[in-house]
């Protein structure tokens, strides 16, 4: 089994914290195979996947705060995590993609741990190839956001729901893809669209963010940040992550 | 205190403009390949379209991509939601053509259509009918047409409401909006299917990319429009009339001082003002100001039409965080300022710096979005003027 769960809690505020619309709570024989993760910041709570030994793979809008003179800044002593049954586990950086701060997108961020995941939990792999992404695919979503509209969300926020949504466009322009049912919700963004490829979960989709649209995103329709458009900038930041510093 | 209201001001607009502004559209009149009558009428003398279907196939891709959607008619074409109206308005709005879906439609066999042209600076409108097999066009402002565009106004709500469009609050198409773009029925349909897919559906579904589309047009026909009223007040004779300032002041203040524009208005338009006064006295209060504003800035063309007064008057049609544009009072101010030599010591430099940041009076078409942030004419000159006119 390469990937297993992780859940972590972030209360930094008092948001509302939130699971898949119409989801299936992930059970507990399957839920091993799982990177996805519980994530919160400063702004509250969202999801996220576990792509390196001490990496996590999540949404920007979930981390990052807007400041006039700087622009989007993500500040790792604003955001802790923590693993089911675990003390909370500190942030020691977190990088932004560069695009989120000039168009909102790619909605990207990778998070970086003080300390290493202890074992059993392990990262999943990236699906690279963009020939892989094509309309009518099986995604998995898996987050742990609301089960239902805003403020009728579930009260369980430890809890990963998942749910397979086929994909409906590919917007090859802005590196994303989207799906035309319920699904996403708050609490779900930056958290993980997997495929299953020879009986084990890749992730090849970061679930979005959504404002003033939310409740017809929960409801109809949703978007990812696309793994494999994104590749070169995971896995080169990742790279830089884990070798700054290292002797 | 007041500089630190301003620091809140610019923290809150810098923060609006950076979170909004990103699928924002340049203003730059120049820059599209939109085509004029001219065009339009050798594109149907080389092609010689039998249908509208036929015409719509020989459109430049510019017009066939950028459409808006009707789906509540208030001319004589009819729209619905199902067989809605599509306004196709290329890369700059220059040209506008119109058509609707369904056979028992009126007006299904023709096409409506403006152009802005050039060089008297208004748009003009013609119809081309395919009642007979065969692409007719109309003479210009034929009467049917100039019944509600009388003044050559095109008719656009303002930003950012636009009733009966599709997308109709804010350019956000609802679910059944969309479902309806992306049904057989629509796809299927003969005209509709000739045209790719709305640009809202092929952006990721998220509120924040939505692609500006009312908005986008909305920019250019109220340029336009903004440019045509500045030549109106050239040729009313008002300039040089009056003092640069008050020019100035009736443009961009609303204040209720009657008396000091009736002044104003008189040794304007003396010849008019008594025919002026007959109409300012069955206006109601509330529109006195709106009136003699315009009377004052149009003369004689302030009879024309009513629908001139509605903007001449400060308002914020563009959304500055979008398009670099306050209000159409910003761009009829940037046109006259060449003439207005002695607008006044304290609003000069405002002027001067205006046009120094933004090189728009010299090209008014060359304002760019990054123009949003200087400081404007009409922010200053309310401050500076509106209490003394």
């Amino acid at each position: 089994m390469r990937s297993l769960v992780v859940i972590f809690f972030i209360a930094a505020l008092a948001y509302q914290a939130q699971a898949i619309v119409g989801g299936e709570v992930a059970n507990e024989s399957s839920i091993e195979s799982y990177s996805s993760v519980a994530v919160s910041s400063w702004f509250g709570r969202c999801s996220g996947t576990i792509i390196d030994k001490n990496l996590i793979l999540s949404s920007a809008s979930c981390l990052a705060e807007y400041f006039p003179d700087k622009g989007y800044v993500a500040e790792p002593d604003k955001a802790y995590v923590q693993l089911k049954n675990k003390p909370p586990m500190s942030v020691e950086k977190i990088v932004l993609h560069p695009g989120y701060d000039r168009h909102l997108y790619p909605d990207l961020a990778i998070i970086k741990l003080t300390e290493n995941i202890p074992a059993p939990f392990m990262p999943v792999d990236l699906v690279e190839d963009t020939s892989v992404l094509t309309p009518g695919l099986d995604i998995i979503l898996a987050g742990f956001g609301a089960t239902k509209l805003k403020y009728q969300e579930s009260k369980d926020r430890n809890t990963l729901y998942t749910k397979t949504v086929k994909t409906d466009r590919v917007f090859e322009k802005f590196g994303m893809f989207s799906y035309w049912e319920e699904g996403a919700c708050e609490g779900d963004h930056g958290g993980s669209g997997y495929i299953q490829k020879n009986g084990r979960l890749m992730l090849i989709g970061v679930m979005h963010y959504e404002t003033e649209g939310l409740s017809a995103i929960c409801t109809k329709y949703g978007a990812l940040e696309s793994i494999p458009h994104n590749f070169a900038w995971i896995s080169k930041t990742a790279k830089e992550l884990n070798t700054v510093g290292e002797k | 205190m007041y500089q630190f209201l301003l620091s809140v001001f610019v923290f809150t607009f810098s923060v609006f403009v950076s979170v909004k502004s990103y699928s924002a559209e340049y203003v730059d009149v120049d820059a599209g390949t939109d085509i004029d009558f001219s065009e339009v009428e050798n594109l149907i003398d080389k092609n010689k379209p039998k249908t509208i279907e036929d015409f719509i196939t020989y459109l430049p891709e510019s017009y066939k991509a950028n459409y808006n959607i009707q789906k509540e008619g208030r001319g004589l074409q009819e729209a619905s939601f199902e067989f809605p109206r599509i306004i196709v308005y290329g890369e700059t709005a220059k040209t506008v053509m119109t058509f609707n879906g369904h056979p028992s439609q009126k007006q299904y066999n023709e096409i409506e259509l403006m152009s802005y042209d050039d060089i008297i600076k208004e748009y003009q409108f013609r119809v081309i009918s395919f009642q007979s097999g065969k692409a007719v066009m109309s003479e210009k402002n034929p009467a049917v047409c100039m019944r509600c565009h009388k003044d050559s106004r095109p008719l656009w709500d303002t930003y950012s409401d636009w009733k009966g469009m599709y997308g109709e609050h804010n350019d956000r198409m609802t679910l059944e909006e969309l479902a309806h773009l992306r049904s057989d029925s629509y796809k299927g349909n003969s005209r509709y299917s000739k045209l790719p897919e709305h640009k809202v559906l092929s952006t990721p579904p998220l509120d924040h990319l939505r692609p500006r589309f009312n908005a986008q047009m909305g920019i250019f026909l109220k340029y336009r429009w903004a440019v045509s009223i500045a030549e109106k007040i050239k040729k009313s004779g008002v300039l040089g009339k009056i003092p640069d300032e008050a020019v100035f002041g009736t443009l961009v203040c609303n204040s209720g001082r009657l008396d000091t524009k009736l002044t104003i208005a008189k040794s304007a338009h003396p010849a008019d003002f008594d025919q002026f006064m007959s109409l300012y006295n069955l206006a109601p209060d509330n529109l006195k100001v709106e009136y003699v504003n315009s009377f004052i800035l149009l003369g004689r063309s302030f009879f024309e039409s009513k629908r001139s007064v509605d903007s001449i008057i400060p308002d914020t049609p563009f959304g500055r965080s979008h398009t670099g544009i306050h209000t159409v009072a910003e761009v009829i101010l940037a046109n006259l300022a060449p003439f207005l030599p002695n607008i006044g010591e304290a609003i000069k430099p405002d002027i001067v710096t205006y046009c120094q940041q933004t090189g728009y009076c010299s090209n008014p078409a060359k304002l760019t979005r990054s123009d949003r942030i200087t400081k404007f004419i009409t922010e200053s000159a309310v401050g500076k003027y509106c209490s003394k006119w």
